[in-house]
């Protein structure tokens, strides 16, 4: 290894290259991924990254009937099974542990014995004597298997010498707070050095604490080269639970120290929503917030009725959770919420990176896409997508770059597209930067990248450049329409305060798509570049910033689906069985994907 | 002891044997039978795959999904013989919750929920937990007859097969002059200047209009190339016969225009095993496991009647 690390890649860069990459996946591991029939096995979901073609249900003589492939494979990802499915055995055999005593682990227990009794007394399976071992061993060894699987399967698909692909291995913690609201969380390794199990749900008691701490115990603390990053997801179903407002006093200095040293992104696009804003009066407002909302701020609203209401700004969008950071660094002189930004998939049938609008075949998370009965004609639920891509910025394809790059947060979320993005702030940002062939290598040298805290200065500018996703033959990119920036500020009284402005592009470009054919029409931007200064900076005012290019219109996954089946909402007769939803009231045809930039701050006095 | 032997109560009993014996011979009790499954679950078959592939089934493929839907209830029929839902943490929280969500739980422990769960057969019309036990019976099966290792001579015959397949793509290390859209009309000029002048590809970089990605691309595949510049630039690119040493161009992209200086260029090749090995022994042993759970299912179906 040692060697290795001091051997660049052909394709070292010290002004870093762009990485794609899905930093959540599911397998057969999951069981609401199994339950849905998804056969895809970790390491048939790395080897689907790097762009090997995928069976995936329905399932016939044990041949799937349907096939997804990549049209462009991906540099890295990461398979995180939800931990809850990988852990029992240890958790069960470890007198004193949590769950020991519980019913579960009474039973589990049993296990060798019972499968011995299980092997040897039916004659339909004919008698094989000590398939558990005497002792039970084997079968025990059996139980642990997915989580040696999962490592395996990452260790196989790293290719650290010809840095053409990088997998990390990772698991899901599952947690939910008392209301079912979401607190759930991807953990992903450093590198091959990982505890013995993850730490799941029912071994601690319950809170995010109970994770950092054992995470402490079991990575930081092992005595080898264990490291870990915590990415929450989902906060728009959190119901503002998984990142606590300063007024409920939750979190006390220790705790949001703990959480700034884990947490340094969170997931902003992925197949159950978009967590970046809430557009409503009064506190955002920002039209293009109004992108893939589901109609319940927690999961249960989505099979319950009672007990639902709908989302509101607060329940734990970025802009909301950034704002409260700064607060909380005002109170506990620590940000607990210094949250860079990554898309991933979160798909439940072992796709990563599978984000095309025109080729969804749904992902299986909690619709009923994947063989479940239900009448619907769409590939998914109305209100899923087909989720976002992390882009990260890292000299070069390997665990240890990349892994440095999420930490200092010098990565973005896109809601699928590979736009480019690369953003520069300083007080000493050139305003003919945009004009220079050496713009990153003099943005790094006048300013600090995406994901910073930026170091003192009298004002303040920002040098953003975006490059349109070119796409592929079969499916060309999308031109860029603008590109913005997002400012959120405590203001003199006190106040919290947001801004979105234009800063290059146009909105009225007249671009846009037909929804019958789904064909888009109008040209827009192949790359953008503006340097904007802050008018309003004031070295009192703590404050945020981040990026925003967006692209021109163009279908959503589920028009495409509509029209190429004819349905025309003013025609009742073309509305065929299933159909509904196309014409629903919440069906948004149209969709302008993006990209987000992590967010740069600044603290008064830094 | 002659005496015993002479009791009627002995011989009938005997007769009575070897009558039993013959009946059983002659006329062996009836496999347990499996489907004809009901209507509604026909048209649930039908619906998924309508959903799923957009098309309605043909009678082939009805008839397919209607006998691996069979085989499933096989193996759950099995799997609640050999009484696995007693022992399956995943059964037992599925069964806990589907009590709390009937609001049943009247703060009874785990334990008792469970039981009485059991007890009303939650568990068998639970289609979560019909698929968790099938999951586990697969895993039996195949933990009896685990399928063999490929063998070197399997390896092999599938390396030849796939060798199309598994071929190297070219490599190309570049640097470039990028002329953003509105500027395309200078680039002969400006390539003519280049090469009357001998510029290195750094001395020409002057010209250039900034381009996100760079301007060194160093041994990259044509679908690396692609991912920066758009499909459209690879096909000018190859069209324009680069070769090594040489300033190729003007090459259009979905960004604007490109002046091309070609480093080196590393030809197209076949793969060699050693590469590609571990890939070739992945999709092996998923076949062979495929192979072997189709086999010990196979035998299992032997046990029942199959009524289509």
């Amino acid at each position: 290894m040692t060697a290795l690390a001091e051997t660049p890649c052909d394709h070292h860069n010290p002004f870093n290259n762009l990485y794609w990459g899905d930093l959540h996946v599911h397998t057969l591991y999951s069981l609401d991924a199994r339950t849905q029939d998804t056969r895809t096995t970790p390491a048939q979901a790395y080897a689907f990254a790097r762009g090997a073609r995928l069976g995936i249900q329905p399932w016939r003589d044990g041949a799937p009937q349907r096939h997804l492939q990549l049209e462009r494979p991906l540099d890295f990802a990461a398979v995180t099974d939800h931990a809850e499915l990988l852990g029992e055995v240890a958790l069960c055999t470890t007198p004193g542990s949590f769950a020991y005593g519980s019913l579960y682990c009474r039973l589990f227990r049993n296990f060798p014995r019972a499968s011995f009794f299980l092997f040897n007394t039916t004659a339909s399976l004919g008698g094989r004597l000590g398939m558990c071992g005497d002792d039970g061993s084997r079968c025990r060894q059996a139980a642990k298997a997915p989580w040696q699987d999962i490592r395996a399967a990452a260790a196989a698909a790293n290719d650290p010498a010809g840095c053409s692909f990088t997998s990390f291995v990772g698991y899901e913690w599952t947690g939910a707070a008392d209301n079912v609201a979401n607190l759930h969380r991807n953990v992903i390794f450093r590198n091959a050095d990982v505890p013995a199990l993850p730490t799941s749900f029912v071994d601690g008691d319950g809170s995010v604490d109970s994770l950092f701490l054992a995470l402490e115990n079991e990575c930081l603390e092992a005595g080898n080269d264990c490291d870990v990053l915590v990415i929450p997801h989902n906060s728009n179903l959190s119901d503002g639970f998984m990142f606590p407002a300063p007024e409920l006093g939750l979190l006390d200095r220790a705790q949001a120290k703990r959480r700034q040293r884990f947490e340094n992104l969170m997931e902003l696009f992925q197949h159950k929503g978009a967590s970046e804003c809430f557009n409503q009066a009064g506190l955002t407002e920002d039209e293009l917030c109004d992108f893939e909302q589901l109609p319940y701020d927690k999961f249960s609203g989505k099979f319950a009725r009672w007990g639902r209401k709908p989302p509101q700004a607060d329940d734990g969008f970025a802009r909301t959770v950034l704002r409260d950071g700064l607060a909380y660094r005002d109170s506990l002189g620590a940000n607990p919420f210094e949250l860079g930004f990554i898309g991933s998939t979160d798909t439940h049938l072992g796709a990563s990176g599978a984000v095309s609008e025109e080729q969804f075949a749904g992902h299986g998370g909690a619709g009923a896409p994947a063989g479940e009965e239900g009448p619907s004609g769409l590939v998914d639920d109305l209100e899923f997508n087909p989720g976002g891509l992390a882009a990260v910025w890292a000299p070069q394809n390997r665990r240890d770059d990349l892994f440095e790059a999420l930490r200092r947060r010098e990565v973005y979320a896109t809601s699928g597209p590979r736009i480019t993005l690369r953003l520069f702030a300083g007080d000493d940002i050139d305003t003919s930067l945009c004009d220079a062939p050496d713009f990153v290598q003099q943005g790094y040298r006048q300013g600090v990248p995406m994901g910073a805290v930026l170091p003192p200065g009298r004002g303040l500018r920002i040098a953003v450049a975006a490059a349109a996703d070119p796409g592929t033959a079969r499916s060309p990119g999308l031109d860029l329409q603008r590109l913005q920036i997002i400012k959120g500020w405590v203001d003199e009284e006190g106040r919290h305060r947001e801004t979105v402005v234009d800063i290059a592009g146009d909105p009225d470009n007249g671009a846009g798509v037909d929804i019958n054919s789904c064909r888009t029409h109008g040209e827009g931007f192949t790359q953008l570049c503006a340097v904007w200064e802050d008018p309003d900076f004031s070295p009192q005012a703590p404050a945020y910033y981040y990026a925003r290019a967006v692209e021109n219109p163009r279908c959503r996954w589920s028009q495409h689906i509509c029209a190429a089946k004819g349905v025309d909402c003013a025609d009742r007769a073309t509305i065929g069985d299933g159909l509904e939803a196309c014409c629903s009231d919440t069906h948004r045809p149209v969709i302008q994907e993006r990209a987000v930039s992590s967010p740069v701050w600044h603290y008064p006095g830094n | 002891m002659l005496k015993t032997l002479n009791r009627p109560w002995l011989h009938f009993l005997l007769i009575g044997s070897a009558l039993f014996l013959l009946q059983r011979t002659l006329n062996p009790p009836p496999l347990p039978s499996v489907g004809p499954l009901p209507e509604t679950r026909l048209e649930s078959l039908r619906r998924q795959w309508y959903v799923t592939t957009g098309r309605p089934p043909n009678e082939a493929q009805l008839n397919a999904m209607v006998a691996a839907e069979l085989d499933r209830e096989i193996l759950f029929r099995e799997a609640l013989d050999l009484k696995i839902y007693e022992f399956d943490p995943i059964v037992q929280q599925r069964l806990v919750r589907n009590m709390r969500f009937l609001q049943l739980d009247q703060d009874r422990d785990e334990e008792t929920l469970f039981r009485e769960a059991l007890r009303m057969e939650l568990h068998l019309g639970d289609e979560v937990i019909k698929r968790r036990l099938v999951q586990v019976m697969e895993e039996l099966l195949l933990a009896r007859r685990p399928p063999a290792a490929p063998t070197e001579d399997e390896i092999a015959a599938t390396f030849a097969d796939r060798s199309e397949e598994l071929r190297r793509p070219p490599r190309f290390t570049l640097q470039q002059v990028y002329l953003a859209r509105e500027r395309s009309d200078e680039a002969e000029a400006i390539l003519k200047r280049i090469r009357e002048e001998q510029l290195t590809p750094e001395q020409a970089l002057e010209f250039s209009s900034p381009f996100l990605p760079g301007y060194r691309f160093p041994a990259s595949s044509p679908a690396q190339l692609a991912r920066q510049f758009g499909a459209a630039f690879v096909l000018n690119l190859e069209r324009s016969d680069p070769r090594p040493g040489t300033w190729v161009g003007p090459v259009e992209s979905t960004y604007g225009t490109h002046l091309v200086w070609v480093d080196a260029i590393e030809p197209a090749r076949e793969a060699t095993l050693e590469e590609v090995r571990q890939q070739l022994l992945r999709d092996l042993e998923l076949e062979k496991r495929r192979e072997a759970l189709a086999e010990a299912l196979a035998a299992v179906r032997q046990q029942y009647e199959v009524v289509l």
